[in-house]
């Protein structure tokens, strides 16, 4: 079944848009949730919002896929990431142009190819690896805080990747 | 099941000379004898390697800003004259494993199967249908004419093939589709009413050979038969979930008259659609064999590789009056 957000579930995903930097996509985007063991998050337009509110049969799914939302924080997915990038450069590096392919094949990321890094950026926390154009291309993990980034061994370790589109078309 | 007349016709020496040499079934030939300009040139061009040609996902990016990221990678390509379609002239490496791609900024797809949906011209604030959506290169593409907004139904009978369709409208940031996994033929089970709907029924697929060479022996005249049966059912299915005046978009990649004229002739015939004129192809036919087409089905259009430069398909855009 798909709904609206609760209060709580929208609080948590405020909390987390703004951790990316882009708290204003909560006011910007309409939001619903598939219910079930997971509960998956999707941007809509506010016309498929109204049309799929307790809708019979249930659609497979609606919109863009933005993340799984629990009771702390919104597990971002990549389509939510490239939304999120386009908007904010909090929580981001930037790899240059060959490494982007490297990454796109899940390779983690060495510090030498990071050619800009948002100072906030903490040890272990959770960042989006963009292009130059700054366009998420993976999600990753810091191993080190922004002054240990730009080492020469390394430093992120990339944890989701777009190339996972190639990788599985075999099985399409 | 509706009845259908499938046509078919005796092979002269000159149509088995060329079904041996092209390694095709006599009755293929044969019948693409009847209606296809210049055949032998027609079935030359089936076997050279198809174009590849791009459509920029303008729900991402401009034509010109990708042309430029495209163009520094080393890939050249060439804009056309149709809408946000480029021809990929050179690639260093394929152009599917670039990162454009990865993003969404394109979608691979022929040329021939971009002019259903410029065809449909659906605006925001439309409610719009597409009705056999797997793999997305039509629903991404309406949603982008669509400018991402309003809302767009998009049905997949083939659960295997939701995978697929549900990875390309996230790659291109789709946010107004609704998809359902159902036969399209349930369409009224929705009750919803729409505004426009795009209809690209599965098909024997004739004309796709370039791509598919199997094609050339794997399907025979019951295949047709059974593809102009379930066309007729789908399309009748359309008619019943479309507003007045709104429009449908029929098409498919075959050359079978019974699959493309037939259909449309019957939508003519029973619903009273109107068939309204599309600037791609060449025109529909009049007749084939038996069959004697209502004369509006000029109006749908064709598209031949050895004229086209694209796969072979088949368009026609029709108005609930």
């Amino acid at each position: 079944m798909y709904r609206g957000l609760k209060k709580i579930e929208l609080t948590v995903l405020r909390r987390s848009l703004d951790y990316w930097g882009a708290f204003e996509l909560s006011q910007e985007l309409e939001f619903v949730i598939r219910q079930g063991e997971k509960n998956d998050v999707f941007a809509v337009t506010p016309e498929a919002k109204y049309y799929l509110m307790g809708k019979e049969p249930e659609p497979v799914t609606a919109g863009l896929h933005i993340g799984e939302i629990g009771k702390k924080q919104l597990n971002l997915s990549l389509e939510g990431a490239y939304l999120i990038s386009k908007m904010s450069d909090r929580k981001k590096i930037k790899v240059v142009g060959q490494a982007e392919s490297l990454v796109l094949y899940g390779r983690d990321v060495f510090g030498t190819s990071i050619n800009w890094a948002d100072e906030s950026i903490e040890q272990n926390d959770k960042i989006i690896i963009a292009n130059k154009y700054g366009e998420a291309i993976g999600l990753g993990r810091s191993r080190f805080d922004y002054s240990g980034l730009f080492a020469d061994r390394v430093t992120v370790n990339t944890e989701a990747d777009l190339g996972l589109y190639i990788r599985s078309q075999s099985e399409f | 099941m509706a009845s259908k007349v499938i046509q078919e016709f005796k092979a002269d020496e000159k149509v088995k000379g060329l079904a041996r040499k092209y390694r095709y079934d006599e009755y293929m030939v044969a019948r693409f004898a009847r209606f296809v300009p210049d055949l032998e040139k027609f079935l030359a061009s089936m076997e050279e390697p198809p174009r590849t040609y791009i459509r920029v996902n303008t729900i991402k990016v401009s034509a010109n800003a990708l042309i430029k990221r495209l163009t520094d990678k080393g890939f050249i390509v060439k804009a056309l004259d149709l809408p946000d379609c480029l021809e990929v002239m050179s690639e260093p490496y394929s152009i599917g494993a670039s990162a454009e791609h990865l993003l969404g900024l394109f979608y691979i797809q022929d040329m021939s199967s971009m002019v259903p949906a410029l065809a449909l011209a659906p605006v925001p604030g439309d409610v719009v249908i597409d009705m056999a959506a797997s793999p997305g290169g039509k629903t991404t593409h309406l949603a982008q004419l669509m400018n991402n907004e309003g809302i767009l139904i998009a049905i997949e009978a083939e659960p295997a093939r939701m995978p697929g369709l549900m990875l390309n409208l996230g790659r291109c940031g789709v946010m107004n589709t609704v998809v359902y996994g159902m036969d399209a033929r349930e369409l009224s089970k929705l009750d919803i009413r729409a505004d426009k709907i795009m209809l690209d029924a599965p098909c024997t697929g004739e004309g796709v050979i370039a791509k598919d060479r199997t094609r050339k022996t794997s399907r025979d005249i019951s295949d047709i038969e059974y593809c102009s049966n379930m066309q007729t059912e789908l399309i009748d299915a359309a008619y019943e979930c479309l507003k007045p005046g709104g429009v449908l978009v029929y098409s498919t990649c075959s050359f079978a008259p019974e699959e493309n004229e037939l259909i449309v002739d019957h939508a003519i015939k029973e619903h009273g659609m109107k068939v309204e004129p599309i600037p791609y192809g060449e025109p529909g036919l009049r007749s084939f064999g038996e069959l004697k087409f209502d004369p509006q089905v000029v109006n749908a259009r064709r598209l031949y590789p050895h004229i086209h430069g694209t796969s072979g398909f088949f368009v026609a855009r029709l108005k609930n009056v």
